[in-house]
């Protein structure tokens, strides 16, 4: 075999195809979901072109016997039925941001047990948020008319992502109102902008005015309590997913899509379950809602993945021996890994998109550290909502 | 988020932040061989490009899974040979509703070269000796690629190599 290994090798060290980077095969991705939605909505149309057809036949022979059944896509079930014990395994990951501690007064009274969203069809930030209000709210209520799939904008960050809009959706729960409000379309109108869709009520944009006055989208409000400006994690964890892919990951506690939306709703829950004092849902005596209500009354989180060095290590002197600075080279890589794993971002709007953990070697000493030993920096890229400055990522 | 670390990303499993192969050094490392090796198994450069392109970007969109696996490579491979194979069973259709031929493959070399040597086996056998020398591939990880048993893959591969033999034996007499 010897001949066509060698044949082989040098073909492989001949291929003079043009590689894809793995930007282009990102491309290919959304493309592929675009398509596929594309067909699924064409073959939905000739389904309920079929249906309608066939009921009208129906009706000219027989009197209807019941009313219309309301039955959510396999993907809204996945999110209205995460279980517990997945809620609990996620956790509170260092990714998610906590909801801000806001105080009720007396211009805000009617909506004191309101929680209210306000987003947009083509915000990718909304994108996120919804799926987490989906996870969280169902716990205390049931939603109906879930059917109303968007893409978010093609030109924004973040582009094409697959989601839902609270468009003609009902929320009925014994503890609280939930109030929706989707500002503007994902299509454009001829001017360019956005076309509108709702408008707020009147006490939504009193709460809005107060506690948003920068205007971020999404905002929602946990009836005063507290609110969320932007979105509580990163929406990378979509970018290529299919709304059943995302379904799907929602239940296994292990994927990114569960740790950023999954993670969000336990902060959610805990939020809910201040509004419902009494008698509340068996989801508000779980252990995870119990950390995620002390991290909200507290304002940071204290339940974050154990670092694998709390303390850097302290560098020994410059004349130490190479494989003292060797070990310390290791220590510090450890130490830096434990700090990107735990990093969150001192604003609360903000998500944190990627963390590098990056060596650097010289071949003359820097900051005491001898030639050749390599040290370790971290960077981290992030995105603020429009209207606040990435500073203080 | 990631956490990436060189060519490392952080990913959490069962709580614990472990550091796997980030799916940019995976695919520098691979794609060459996986294109060669789809080439040799298709007979075909924009096929194997294609098919490669497809498994690659489906192993991209959900990294932290595929790495995980025993065998990721394995895992790409499998899905670019299926696409290979839905692809040119539409081919074969459109061929015979519109009575249109295929032209014949015409590889630059060496990867013609290989191509005269394997033309006539057959597409299983060119594709488990692809896998076994091209991809280099343990037999067990084939069985997995090609949803067969590893007994199947052995007997495959042996029946390859002595067809190979007479053929490589006829080309060293020449």
């Amino acid at each position: 075999m010897s001949q066509l290994s060698q044949l082989s090798q040098a073909l492989i060290d001949d291929i003079s195809l043009r590689r894809p980077t793995v930007d282009d095969l990102r491309s290919r991705n959304r493309r592929r979901h675009v398509r596929r939605r594309s067909l699924a909505a064409g073959s939905l149309a000739l389904a309920l072109g079929v249906a309608i057809v066939v009921v009208s036949v129906g009706e000219t022979s027989t009197a209807p016997t019941g009313g219309v059944k309301t039955h959510l896509a396999s993907y809204y079930q996945a999110a209205i039925n995460v279980s517990n014990s997945t809620l609990e395994t996620v956790g509170l990951p260092a990714t998610v941001a906590i909801p801000t501690r806001v105080s009720p007064s007396l211009s805000t009274a009617s909506t004191n047990s309101v929680v209210s969203y306000v987003g947009a069809e083509y915000c990718p930030y909304c994108a996120i948020q919804r799926w987490a209000l989906l996870v969280a709210l169902s716990k205390f209520g049931t939603f109906t008319n879930l059917n109303h799939e968007v893409l978010s904008s093609s030109s924004d960050t973040y582009p094409h992502l697959a989601s839902w809009s609270f468009i003609g959706a009902k929320y009925t729960s014994k503890y609280f109102r939930f109030d929706p409000v989707e500002l503007n379309s994902d299509k454009r109108s001829l001017s360019g902008a956005y076309e509108p869709l709702q408008k707020m009520t009147v006490s939504q944009r009193v709460t809005y005015d107060k506690f948003n006055p920068q205007g971020e989208l999404p905002f929602v409000d946990f009836g005063n309590h507290y609110v969320t400006l932007g979105a509580s994690s990163s929406p990378a964890v979509l970018e290529g997913l299919s709304l059943s892919e995302i379904g799907s990951d929602l239940n296994d506690p292990k994927s990114p899509v569960a740790l950023a939306i999954d993670g969000s709703a336990n902060y959610f829950v805990a939020a809910l379950c201040s509004l419902a004092q009494t008698d509340s849902p068996a989801i508000c005596s779980t252990p995870v809602t119990h950390r995620a209500a002390k991290d909200l009354s507290l304002g940071v989180g204290t339940s974050v993945v154990t670092p694998s060095a709390t303390t850097a290590p302290i560098q020994p002197p410059t004349n130490a021996p190479v494989s003292e600075w060797k070990k310390w080279s290791v220590d510090d890589h450890k130490f830096m890994l434990g700090v990107a794993a735990n990093y969150r971002s001192p604003n609360p709007a903000c998500t944190i998109i990627n963390i590098s953990v990056n060596a650097n070697r010289s071949n003359t000493p820097v900051l005491g550290v001898p030639a050749g030993i390599t040290r370790w920096s971290i960077s981290i890229k992030g995105k603020c909502p429009p209207g606040r400055s990435a500073k203080g990522l | 988020m990631n956490i990436v670390s060189g060519t490392l990303v952080g990913v959490i499993q069962k709580g614990d932040l472990v550091f796997v192969e980030s799916f940019e050094a995976w695919y520098d490392r691979e794609h060459d061989r996986m294109v060669a090796t789809l080439l040799l198994a298709t007979g075909s450069v924009d096929l194997a490009a294609e098919s490669v392109d497809e498994a690659c970007s489906r192993a991209l969109e959900r990294w932290t899974r595929v790495i995980v696996m025993e065998s990721p490579t394995g895992w790409v491979y499998r899905v670019a040979l299926n696409h290979a194979r839905r692809i040119a069973r539409r081919q074969k259709i459109e061929e015979r509703l519109t009575r249109r031929l295929t032209p014949k493959p015409d590889l630059p070399a060496p990867a013609g070269e290989i191509w005269e040597l394997v033309r006539g086996l057959s597409v299983r056998q060119r594709q488990v000796i692809m896998l076994r020398h091209v991809a280099e591939l343990p037999e067990r990880e084939i069985a997995e690629v090609l949803g067969i048993s590893r007994g199947t893959v052995s007997s495959t591969l042996h029946d390859a190599h002595q067809r190979l033999g007479r053929l490589l034996g006829d080309d060293n007499e020449s």
